[in-house]
C-alpha cells in the first residue's frame, strides 16, 4: 500500500492518499504512517482520502476504527473521503458507516 | 434453505468445476487469492457487488487462519478449495487449530464501534451458507462457505 502525507499547517488539517488494497497484510503500515504524524495538539482535522483503495476488509476496518479513537483522544478529527462503493458498502455491512465522517467518490 | 443447500453441496456434480489452492500463513497470500476469485468466477459474469463481496468472504476466512489458527507463520499450511456448478459456488477452508469452538465465536455488537469480531459477521451477512466442522482429535477444521447462483442478477455489461 501506498500512502502519501499532505501537511496544511494553516488550517491544521493532514491529508493522507492511500493506495492499494487495505487488509491484513497492509494495515500495520498504515497504522504506523498516521500514528506517528498525530500531533499532540487539538484541533487537528485529519483526512484519509481512500480514492485509490479497491479493497477494505474488517482488518482494514479495525483499523480505521483504532485510528478514529487515536485522534479522538488527541482531539482531533477524522474525515474519510472519496470512498469507491464496494469499500463503502464493507462500512454500510458493518454499520460502522454510523460511527465515521464519511464521504463517497 | 440450509438443508436445500445441504443435499446440494453433498450430490454436487462430477463435472463441477474444481480449484486447489495450498497457502501457508503468510498474509501476503491474501492479495493472490482475491486475484484467483476473480479469474475463477470470470466466466459466470457475475455482477461486480458479487464478485466483490466472494472477495470479501473468502479473504475474511483465510485472514482468520492466518491471524488466530496459524499466527502468521509461514511455515504453516492451509487448503482452498473452491468448487463451482450452474446452481453454486462453494469455498473451503482446510486447516488445523486445536481447541478451536465454533459455538464460541464472538457476535459483535455492532452499536459499538468494533476493532476487531467482525470477519465471520461479515462472511455470515455474504454467503448463504456458512458451516464450520470440526475435528476435536486431529484439530482439523473445515469451513465451508457458499452462495447459491441461480438467482442472481448478472452482469449484462460486455
Amino acid at each position: 500500500m501506498k500512502i502519501d502525507c499532505r501537511v496544511d499547517n494553516n488550517s491544521k488539517t493532514k491529508t493522507f492518499v492511500l493506495e492499494g488494497e487495505l487488509d491484513v497484510h497492509n494495515v500495520k503500515n498504515l497504522k504506523s504512517v498516521v500514528s506517528e504524524s498525530l500531533e499532540n495538539e487539538e484541533g487537528w482535522t485529519y483526512i484519509l482520502d481512500l480514492g485509490e483503495v479497491t479493497y477494505l476488509d474488517s482488518s482494514g476496518l479495525g483499523m480505521l476504527v483504532y485510528i478514529k479513537k487515536e485522534i479522538t483522544h488527541e482531539e482531533g478529527n477524522l474525515k474519510i473521503i472519496n470512498i469507491q462503493s464496494q469499500v463503502f458498502n464493507v462500512f454500510k455491512l458493518t454499520r460502522l458507516d454510523e460511527f465515521f465522517d464519511l464521504s463517497t467518490k | 434453505m440450509c438443508k436445500e443447500i445441504e443435499y446440494k453441496i453433498k450430490h454436487l456434480p462430477a463435472d463441477a468445476t474444481y480449484i486447489k489452492l495450498r497457502l501457508n500463513g503468510n498474509s501476503d497470500t491474501l492479495a493472490l487469492v482475491r486475484k484467483i476469485i476473480d479469474a475463477s468466477v470470470n466466466h459466470l459474469s457475475l455482477n461486480a457487488a458479487l464478485l466483490n463481496d466472494l472477495k470479501l468472504a473468502t479473504t475474511e476466512a483465510c485472514t482468520n487462519v492466518i491471524r488466530h489458527a496459524y499466527k502468521f507463520d509461514s511455515l504453516k499450511y492451509y487448503d482452498v478449495e473452491i468448487r463451482i456448478t450452474n446452481e453454486l459456488l462453494m469455498i473451503e477452508l482446510l486447516y488445523c487449530d486445536p481447541g478451536f469452538e465454533p459455538d464460541k465465536i464472538p457476535v459483535p455488537d455492532l452499536k459499538k464501534m468494533n476493532e476487531g469480531g467482525l470477519g465471520v459477521f461479515i462472511i455470515k451477512n455474504i454467503m448463504d451458507y456458512v458451516k464450520y466442522t470440526t475435528d476435536v482429535e486431529t484439530g482439523n477444521v473445515s469451513l465451508k462457505m457458499v452462495k447459491m447462483l441461480d438467482s442472481l442478477p448478472k452482469n449484462t455489461e460486455a
